[in-house]
């Protein structure tokens, strides 16, 4: 894996490039998941893994600029031109689903596929817990089984990981403190046409299977159930986010 | 030495298990708990502690704004400055503060201080905050826009007290065609704007350059030398020096006759009461993400480290304004030279307690500490 530092529209962007194959956009979650880690070496494998961090995540200060999602949706757009991908793979998990969502919808001409793994973005029918009031080990209890939620306790646990995780938090609060969803996000969606799937962590707590099975209905696509998993499938159980973006880059045709 | 009146006006009977209950006395914690009954005579009560405050000499009497609270029961610190204004005649009602940057207008606020300011003959002080993280819960805004929409909203309410309108605002935050804030406030150029502040070096940096006198309320005496130093060195900075008139505090005052033993035991159950009830405010909820910068925010860990540690928020700085009436007037001296600090904002009523026991301590202030301190620091 290289680290690449890109200038899109003045805005520096680390990108993480590693592996062989047809190129990927990774767009990732929240709670520091932007660190290269399994799910990238699975998709690796397959793909050139194209991972930027998102402007005012991994602790990058918040740019002025970025008021809401479609803000870094049409950086995004940018930066795939910047690196010259032709029509890749766009997967995103959690809030990085939901700029994968935001971008096969308003830049369809951009994308080949769409990976769509526990995807925020749609208004929920039931309102989302609230993560930004909650301990952070509690807060991280709701977005993966198997993260390591004792050591970002801010009275108790290491002072540099409660702090880190806390910006990050704040860049999470800025995409989505008011409205959690994007409420123009389903009637956008019609607008998406390339080949697309939805998976889901069986036991996800923040958006229960539901929401998953309705937006894998809105687009059309398979939705792909991963037990012992919970919201972040990327954290829980990375080999099936690998085998589920194989499936939908190499099958000829995909059972909806 | 100036002396203000400080008050929460807080609710006295939350639940013992608060915390394992509900997590928080803030935000969600149910609005079932209020009697409204019980709240028509504490928000007389509490009044008449202030109006009592005005007619005894202190120079100040103080309203505040927290929404959504058993702490502090002031949602509009207006609608009090404005009760207070018809009931006082002579000390300056100090709103610490308005939450100006919680307000989708601003000028609001405007218009209101200069009312109040009008109404009450120039006897209004400002304050302005940006609001505790737990406003930003409340309320549903941003927390990470949160500084930029304070110092936007500072600069509209200004300009709109000092430069005749109509004007135009086209900022960041907030946008209007026609500024034009009738009525404009009595005290030339505007009513004195004071900073309650928690001490984040940009809020230290900005009050300075702008000379706004800063209030620290629960914090303990070493810190509040290093905010207090910070101030100093900005003003050094923008060219001037940092007098005491700059600095005031927050301190608990009790007195009891019988010394220092018995006014520790008759004000130790409120303390209590405070600690584990009023200021159940989990870190999340007080320091939402985003709403400091984050050398501020390890700070602030630091703090609550310290506050879990003694179990709960530094009431006084210094040594406890607790104690006779002698007691407290030669601590008190003490603690504000150390401290360098010209403004005490002296807090009877804490927690539960009930209405005689705050007033036997603000009669036995006003009549023997007020002189005191006149005499010590004329």
């Amino acid at each position: 894996m290289e680290v690449r530092v890109l200038d899109i529209i003045d805005q520096p962007t680390r990108v993480q490039v590693g592996g062989q194959g047809p190129p990927l956009l990774w767009l990732h979650g929240e709670a520091n998941t932007w660190r290269w880690g399994p799910a990238h070496e699975a998709l690796a494998q397959e793909f050139t893994v194209h991972a930027p961090v998102h402007p005012g995540f991994g602790g990058e200060r918040l740019p002025d600029w970025l008021y809401d999602a479609s803000d870094l949706t049409f950086h995004n757009a940018v930066l795939i031109e910047t690196l010259g991908l032709e029509q890749p793979l766009v997967a995103g998990v959690s809030i990085g689903g939901w700029l994968a969502l935001d971008l096969a919808a308003r830049r369809p001409d951009l994308v080949g596929s769409l990976l769509a793994i526990g995807a925020l973005g749609l208004r929920p029918s039931e309102p989302m817990p609230d993560l930004f009031i909650m301990q952070a080990p509690e807060a991280l209890g709701y977005l993966a089984e198997s993260f390591d939620t004792g050591a970002v306790d801010p009275l108790t646990g290491d002072v540099d990981a409660a702090t880190e995780l806390w910006v990050e938090l704040a860049a999470q609060a800025r995409l989505m403190w008011k409205r959690p969803y994007d409420q123009r996000l389903e009637r956008h969606l019609s607008q998406v046409r390339c080949p697309s799937m939805v998976v889901w962590g069986a036991n996800d707590r923040l958006l229960p299977v539901e929401h998953g099975r309705r937006l894998a209905e809105l687009l059309g696509a398979p939705l792909d159930v991963v037990g012992q998993s919970g919201h972040m499938v990327t954290v829980d159980a990375p080999q099936a986010v690998a085998a589920a973006a194989a499936r939908l880059a190499f099958s000829d045709q995909l059972e909806p | 030495m100036e002396i203000y009146a400080f008050h929460l006006m807080p609710w006295p009977r939350i639940d013992p298990e608060v915390r394992e209950k509900y997590t928080s006395a803030w935000v969600v914690y149910p609005n079932s708990e209020y009697d409204p009954e019980l709240g028509t005579q504490l928000y007389g009560e509490y009044l008449d502690q202030l109006v009592f405050a005005d007619e005894a000499g202190f120079d100040a009497i103080c309203v505040n704004e927290h929404h959504q609270n058993a702490y502090g029961l002031m949602p509009s610190p207006n609608i009090m400055a404005a009760a207070l204004v018809s009931r006082t005649s002579r000390a300056k009602i100090a709103i610490l503060g308005n939450g100006i940057a919680l307000r989708d207008n601003p000028l609001r606020v405007a218009e209101e201080v200069a009312m109040l300011d009008v109404m009450s003959g120039g006897r209004i002080l400002s304050g302005f905050v940006r609001g505790i993280g737990a406003e930003y819960h409340s309320l549903n805004l941003d927390p990470t826009r949160s500084r930029e929409r304070f110092f936007e909203a500072h600069d509209l309410i200004v300009k709109a007290w000092t430069e005749p309108g109509p004007f135009n605002w086209d900022g960041e935050h907030f946008q209007f065609r026609y500024v034009n804030v009738w009525p404009r406030p009595l005290q030339q150029p505007h009513p004195p704007i004071f900073v309650p502040s928690q001490g984040s070096a940009e809020t230290l940096e900005w009050a300075a350059e702008r000379r706004y006198p800063l209030a620290c309320t629960f914090v303990p005496m070493e810190r509040l030398k290093q905010f207090y130093d910070g101030y100093r060195q900005y003003a050094e900075g923008f060219g001037y020096h940092a007098g005491p008139e700059q600095f005031g505090l927050t301190s608990l005052v009790h007195i009891h006759p019988d010394g220092e033993e018995a006014a520790m035991a008759s004000v130790e159950p409120h303390i209590r009461y405070f600690q584990e009830r009023c200021f159940t405010l989990p870190l999340p909820t007080f320091f939402p993400p985003g709403y400091t910068a984050q050398s501020s925010y390890r700070t602030r860990l630091e703090i609550a480290r310290e506050m879990a540690g003694a179990g709960g928020p530094a009431l006084s700085a210094g040594e406890p304004l607790i104690g006779t009436a002698e007691q407290v007037g030669e601590r008190l001296v003490r603690n504000m030279e150390e401290a360098g600090a010209g403004k005490l904002l002296a807090w009877f009523q804490i927690g539960d307690m009930p209405h005689d026991k705050a007033m036997y301590s603000m009669e036995q202030f006003a009549e023997k500490v007020l002189p005191y301190v006149r005499n010590a620091t004329a």
